[in-house]
């Protein structure tokens, strides 16, 4: 058997096979052989028929055909076990040369399972990630929390900015010039000025308009993409005539933060505001520790990934790409949306949505083989114990069917998955390790982030 | 009533399990007409074969019966014989 091999793109690999005449002949035996045993022939016994009868009775043809069928997957095997390659699917087979008598010659395609040559990961860099819990941040949570809980108190005079209206409006909206206006009507509706659907001459529209006024005036709604059954339309830029009753004029009452806001807002949970502060930081700072650490490791995975060479069929990516595809349209209908929508709600195009996803799809790889690669260098191991914790840990994550998903876990299948998660997991703990660690948190020790006491930084009240 | 021409004596080489087995040992069998003789398949053979025959058994097979509904009805007899050859000598048709 001669077996040369070629490269035709990285990862993939193209044996040409050339087989002696006489293991064509010895293949087709026992083809005749095979075949003896299920042909029938007139005045024998299935198997008991004379070779050339059979091979009368069956025709030449497709005795060489049974021998090639056998042959061929015979010997690939064979030669990818002498090469030692690892191929990641059946491969494609073509017959270059079949004539009883001549050395047999056909060639296989196949996709190799993705190569990395790691690079010096133990020495890479990245920009460390800061745990910083700001100032600002805090006070985001605190007038969220007002606004939460804003009261609306009616207000003498005009309307101004952040006020809330009660008032009937009729909208005539120009329409095509063939059909007539569309008018809606809503009354008693609660508009808030600035935070309403309408565009966005309305809010000036409606400025400075006291209790009882009615006004008209003329707003346009912009243009609004839109896909129908035609594809990709555009409603144009339409004029509407607005006609407003103001009845009723509300302002903002936004909640003082005194220590009865405290107590409302934490559920009786903290008594004074310090104490709220504290707690508000404790949880943004371990959040931002969580956020920190995944930042982390991706940088380090990144930085190894770039650092190292791969290999990869072009194939194995575009698979990967398609079941993140296939991943991506599932969770979008289990919104009850598709993906198409989304596209154009964002401004993106089928083509730069699949561009990212083959990213996606070739970081993963990479991540993956790397990862895989790093553990068998590093010496790594998972221990019986930690994929037992992993599995429980789940499980208890399903407190309505625990014993089920517990089961589901632990068949030997999804063990492998697990460890095989964890392995990669430290691997990347490694990795982390080479660079320092993960990043810790400046402002807040260990102690303080458990038990939320205050913190001398969290002491400032927020302006009104 | 004999068979008045020769070459109606063999009706076909009998290429079966049986058929080839025995021709390895150099005796071959054949269908005959159900009225010959042994010394017409001798003389049948050797002219339609050029081979010298040493022996010629012969048997008579009943047919078999056949059954439709209440009926039962046989197919005709038949006639076989088995033809020993001189030592190394063959007859093409077996030895396909």
């Amino acid at each position: 058997m001669k077996v040369t091999t070629e490269k035709p793109e990285p990862g993939v690999a193209t044996l040409t096979v050339e087989l002696p005449p006489e293991d064509f002949t010895t293949a087709v035996d026992k083809a005749l052989a095979r075949i003896a045993g299920r042909t029938s022939v007139p005045g024998f016994r299935r198997g008991k028929a004379p070779r050339n009868l059979v091979r009368r009775q069956v025709g030449e043809a497709s005795v060489n055909e049974e021998a090639i069928n056998h042959l061929i997957p015979e010997s690939y095997d064979k030669a990818i076990e002498e090469l030692g390659l690892s191929p990641i699917e059946r491969p494609k087979l073509a017959i270059v040369q079949a004539d009883p008598g001549e050395p047999l010659i056909f060639t296989a395609t196949v996709a190799l399972r993705p190569e990395v040559t790691p690079g010096e990961y133990s020495s890479v860099e990245i920009e460390p990630e800061v745990i910083d819990v700001s100032d600002e941040a805090v006070e985001r949570v605190i007038s969220q929390l007002r606004e939460s809980r804003t009261t609306w108190e009616p207000k003498d005079g005009s309307v101004g900015a952040d006020d809330m209206i009660i008032a009937d409006i009729v909208m005539d909206l120009e329409t095509d010039a063939s059909s007539e206006n569309r008018r809606t009507e809503r009354n008693g509706s609660e508009i808030i000025i600035g935070k309403n659907g309408f565009p966005p001459g309305f809010d000036t529209g409606v400025d400075g308009m006291a209790v009882g006024d009615t006004r008209t005036f003329a707003v346009i709604w912009p243009a609004v993409p839109r896909t129908g059954e035609d594809g990709e339309t555009e409603v144009a830029p339409r004029e509407a005539l607005f006609t407003v009753t103001v009845h009723e004029l509300r302002q903002q009452s936004l909640p003082v933060v005194d220590d009865e806001f405290v107590k409302s807002v934490s559920e009786g949970q903290f008594e004074t505001l310090d104490a709220l502060l504290a707690d508000i930081r404790a949880r943004l700072t371990v959040e931002s520790i969580r956020n920190a650490r995944s930042r982390t490791e991706n940088k380090v995975v990144d930085a190894a990934i770039a650092g190292a060479t791969f290999e990869i069929p072009a194939r194995l990516i575009e698979l990967e790409a398609h079941y993140l595809e296939d991943e991506e349209r599932e969770s979008f209908s289990r919104r009850r949306m598709t993906i198409e929508r989304y596209l154009q709600v964002t401004g993106q195009t089928q083509e730069s949505w699949h561009a990212q996803l083959h990213d996606a799809a070739e970081r993963q790889i990479k991540a993956r083989t790397l990862l895989d690669a790093i553990v068998e260098r590093e010496g790594l191991v998972v221990d019986t114990s930690e994929v037992d914790r992993e599995v429980a840990e789940t499980a208890a994550s399903y407190p309505t069917d625990a014993a089920r998903v517990r089961k589901e876990l632990n068949s030997a299948d999804s063990r492998r998955r697990i460890s095989t998660s964890i392995l990669r997991h430290k691997a990347i703990e490694k990795l982390v390790g080479y660079v320092g660690g993960y990043p810790e948190p400046t402002t807040l020790t260990k102690s303080e982030l458990t038990d939320g006491q205050s913190h001398s930084e969290a002491e400032e009240t927020p302006s009104e | 009533m004999p068979v008045s021409d020769i070459w109606e004596v063999l009706r076909r080489p009998l290429i079966t399990e049986k058929g080839t087995a025995l021709a390895a040992e150099g005796k071959f069998l054949f269908e005959v007409h159900p009225d010959c003789t042994k010394a017409q398949v001798k003389q049948a053979i050797e002219r339609a074969f050029k081979v010298s025959v040493v022996a010629v058994n012969i048997a008579v097979m009943p047919g078999k019966s056949r059954r439709w509904k209440r009926w039962t009805a046989y197919q005709s007899d038949w006639k076989k014989a088995v033809v020993t050859l001189k030592p190394g000598e063959r007859i093409e048709l077996f030895d396909a």
